[in-house]
């Protein structure tokens, strides 16, 4: 089967890069795929969004929509941003650097929107 | 093989992140289109000195490494391939820092449709 890894690496809001990157994603769920969040992108992490006042659908419900998707956040992007003690979605693994990049790694493909 | 298309600058968290995992690959291979081009550009090349001595970028911001040197450092010269298009169009220079294929994307295109490759696009 092949392998997919979705690379997030701005802001879940504000753009349609991570929308776009998820519903990817989501579409890809009968392989083996997997959501990267780097960066910027460790905001998706958060707990508790509340995208009502955008106007946009509320991307961390995409998520527990398919949990067949691993969410992987790269954990010194967390340190970085101060989000460390921050509340974090219940399905997300979090990963030092070494073992973030591995898993790109053995990806057959890394995505990036 | 690893194929790394890399179409940043050199200052990108992108093109970091690009050579973070090259480096991490025994066979891994960089083809720079795009301003990715400008990862081949020296210090002396892409900035200037400040009245302190120190090097900086033309923005004014110091400079850490310069997007060769870093390249350098992850990949020999056999292994980074650049597209001519656009160097010229970007007025950079390889000077045998690169190989320039006579099919940039011919190239790249055989590269990834061998059995076992994989392609990483940044």
């Amino acid at each position: 089967m092949k392998s997919f890894f979705f690379l997030l690496d701005s802001a879940p809001y504000g753009s349609e890069k991570a929308f776009g990157l998820l519903n990817a994603a989501a579409v890809s769920s009968k392989m083996d795929a997997a959501v990267g969040l780097y960066g910027d992108g460790v905001y998706l992490a958060l707990a508790d969004q509340d995208s009502r006042a955008l106007g946009l659908p509320n991307h961390s419900d995409i998520l527990y929509a398919y949990p067949e998707i691993r969410v992987l956040v790269h954990e010194p992007s967390l340190v970085d941003r101060g989000l460390m003690n921050a509340g974090l979605l219940e399905r997300v693994e979090l990963m030092d650097g070494e073992k973030f990049f591995e898993e790109m790694l053995v990806a057959d493909g890394i995505i990036l929107l | 093989m690893r194929i790394f298309l890399l179409t940043k600058t050199p200052q990108s968290e992108r093109t970091k992140l690009c050579l973070r995992l090259a480096a991490s690959s025994q066979d891994a291979v960089v083809y720079l289109a795009g301003d990715g081009v400008y990862n081949l550009l020296r210090q002396d090349e892409a900035g200037k000195v400040n009245h302190n001595g120190e090097a900086v970028q033309a923005t004014g911001h110091p400079c850490q490494k310069d997007g060769f040197q870093a390249l350098a450092a992850t990949l020999q010269k056999h292994r980074i391939f650049a597209c001519l298009e656009d160097l010229e169009a970007r007025g950079v220079h390889a000077d045998g820092k690169a190989t320039i294929p006579a099919d940039f994307y011919g190239s790249l295109v055989n590269e990834m449709m061998r059995e076992g490759s994989q392609v990483y696009s940044f």
